[in-house]
């Protein structure tokens, strides 16, 4: 009995050896199914952490988003002061209207038609 | 259970407390040497081992791994011989075999191929403990040292240090809307599907499925199991299926996104709410380009820093309702306290620590926090006390208690259930912040 059970801890020392060496090996399943493996692979991409405290550059994550959002930010305070800067149409006048690649412009509402 | 004041030196969760603060102390104070990490290898397995600077080798670990095995043991072998839980001599010998086997899931998992897959060192230390457990049998003096409860509330009242509450704000009001809302929702409606609808027996298992599966995988399930006294199997089977679903999503979730065409934030904040781990969110971010890759992570460490909050409801919860109801007695307040995991007092005790202390204190910059407490040591102690602790459950689980908690398939169809639940309402909420309400927020 005690050998039967050394034999099955063999078997599967065996079977854990098998399975490290074709995961280590670089191979991906074929197709779109290992699309992101061959990207991991190409960018050296570690997907094994469980926490974000495990992933080595999650500093450089958060700072890239605050500097997404600060530029999101000036980009809407710009596009507030672009409006607010913008003449106020005159209803009495005629304008004429701007043509921008052979489309006419409602320079007004900003849309081309 | 000891009661009173000596419980403070005879309970496994105030050692827990006792043996977190004094690594946390030693790293505030700058005290400890450099902690021993097994190394990313490629092609030469030694490599794990070697300490390569400007490519040359110019040293190895196995000195400072074996003083960290000694310095642990040592550690450890002081609150076994305090609360007398076991012969501390048999518990020294048990636990230089788990060390070891601890080293080798590392080893495993530390291969760069295998970082690829996404798999980590929980599922290699699982996997070794269980192909010993089931085979041969673990031995008496292997299970002496297979402290797990000790383990990984110690693992938790460290990775408490690592929750920074500060962070949840690192993408405005959106980030908080994907990563805080939808998660307790997602919680409760688990719950109620595997209690009330599957009529699942085992609640622990319902609340660690639950909570890994809206949370954040293996840390969440951790952390929630120990808070609700969980047996190990119900660990075990939680970890092992929200390792496969991580990966499947992992594969195929940005892909979907791209054949769909979806904005790459908003498809980047569906994964980093709905894919269990950090590592696999980053690499199925990444696949929707840099931006995407950021705020997919960004999303996820908001979402990490509810498993405190999550914990310390779930400690709450289970001893003033469930186990009550179980027992058909109405706990006193003090009776409450009794039974309240402690531990859980030193992980929320923690953070807080360091969230509002340790951080202000050092002008309010995580990075220099991070890179010279946290991560250096604190973090490294926390992998450690987790590694060694799979691979004690491993040790103390087999196969059959497994198939017998499985209740005829019901934890698959809660998994499955809840995830996709999980992604129909994350998808919603994400897609009303970041593109109704605060299309400009990044």
């Amino acid at each position: 009995m005690r050998l039967r059970n050394w034999h099955k801890l063999v078997l599967g020392v065996a079977g854990l050896f098998i399975a490290v060496l074709f995961l280590s090996s670089g191979l991906t399943p074929p197709g779109p199914a290992g699309e992101v493996l061959r990207h991991n692979q190409a960018e050296d991409i570690d997907a094994s952490p469980f926490f974000y405290g495990d992933v080595e550059n999650m500093s450089e994550y958060e700072a890239g988003v605050a500097a997404m959002r600060d530029s999101a930010e000036a980009a809407a305070a710009s596009d507030t002061t672009e409006k607010a800067a913008e003449p106020k149409s005159d209803s009495t006048t005629e304008r004429p209207s701007p043509k921008v690649s052979g489309k006419v412009c409602d320079p007004i509402k900003g849309e081309c038609l | 259970m000891s009661s009173g004041i000596s419980s403070l030196w005879k309970h496994e969760d105030w050692w827990a407390v006792w043996f977190g603060f004094i690594i946390i102390g030693l790293a505030l104070l700058q005290w400890l040497p450099k902690i021993p990490k097994i190394h990313k290898w490629t092609t030469s397995p030694l490599d794990a081992f070697l300490v390569i600077k400007d490519g040359a080798a110019t040293g190895n670990i196995l000195l400072p791994l074996l003083l960290l095995m000694i310095g642990l043991a040592v550690l450890t072998a002081i609150g076994m011989a305090v609360m007398k839980s076991a012969p501390v001599g048999r518990y020294v010998a048990g636990f230089v075999g788990i060390f070891v086997l601890a080293c080798i899931a590392y080893w495993i998992a530390n291969q760069a191929e295998i970082k690829h897959w996404g798999l980590s060192y929980a599922l290699w230390a699982l996997v070794l403990g269980l192909l010993i457990s089931n085979t041969v049998g673990t031995p008496k003096w292997l299970k002496a040292g297979a402290q797990t409860e000790l383990f990984i509330k110690t693992g938790l009242v460290l990775m408490g240090a690592e929750i920074l509450f500060k962070k949840i704000l690192a993408l405005g009001a959106p980030g908080l809307m994907v990563a805080w809302i939808v998660t307790p929702i997602v919680v409760l409606f688990m719950w109620h599907f595997g209690v009330k609808n599957l009529k699942m027996k085992n609640k622990e298992l319902v609340i660690i499925i639950a909570c890994a599966t809206s949370v954040c995988g293996v840390s969440a399930a951790i952390a929630v199991a120990a808070a609700c006294c969980a047996r190990k199997e119900d660990l075990t089977l939680a970890v092992g299926m929200t390792l496969i679903f991580t990966v499947l999503m992992m594969f195929f979730m940005p892909l979907g996104i791209q054949w769909v065409g979806m904005n790459p934030i908003l498809g980047a904040a569906w994964m980093g709410g709905t894919i269990d781990s950090t590592g696999a969110v980053v690499a199925a971010g990444s696949m929707l380009g840099p931006e995407a890759e950021k705020v997919a992570a960004v999303v996820k460490m908001i979402q990490n820093v509810l498993i405190g909050v999550l914990a310390f409801v779930v400690a709450i919860y289970w001893v003033t309702v469930v186990q009550r109801t179980d027992q058909c007695t109405r706990p006193n307040p003090m009776e409450i306290w009794y039974r309240f995991p402690k531990f859980v007092i030193g992980f929320v005790a923690a953070s807080l620590l360091f969230s509002f202390v340790v951080v202000p204190a050092y002008g309010g910059d995580f990075t220099i926090v991070e890179n010279t407490i946290l991560n250096p040591v604190t973090e490294v102690f926390r992998s450690w006390f987790f590694c060694l602790a799979f691979v004690a459950i491993g040790l103390e689980s087999n196969f059959k208690d497994l198939t017998s908690r499985m209740e005829r398939g019901k934890p698959m169809i809660l998994y499955a259930t809840g995830q996709t639940f999980n992604l129909i309402l994350t998808i919603l909420v994400a897609w009303l912040a970041f593109m109704v309400l605060f299309p400009h927020a990044v």
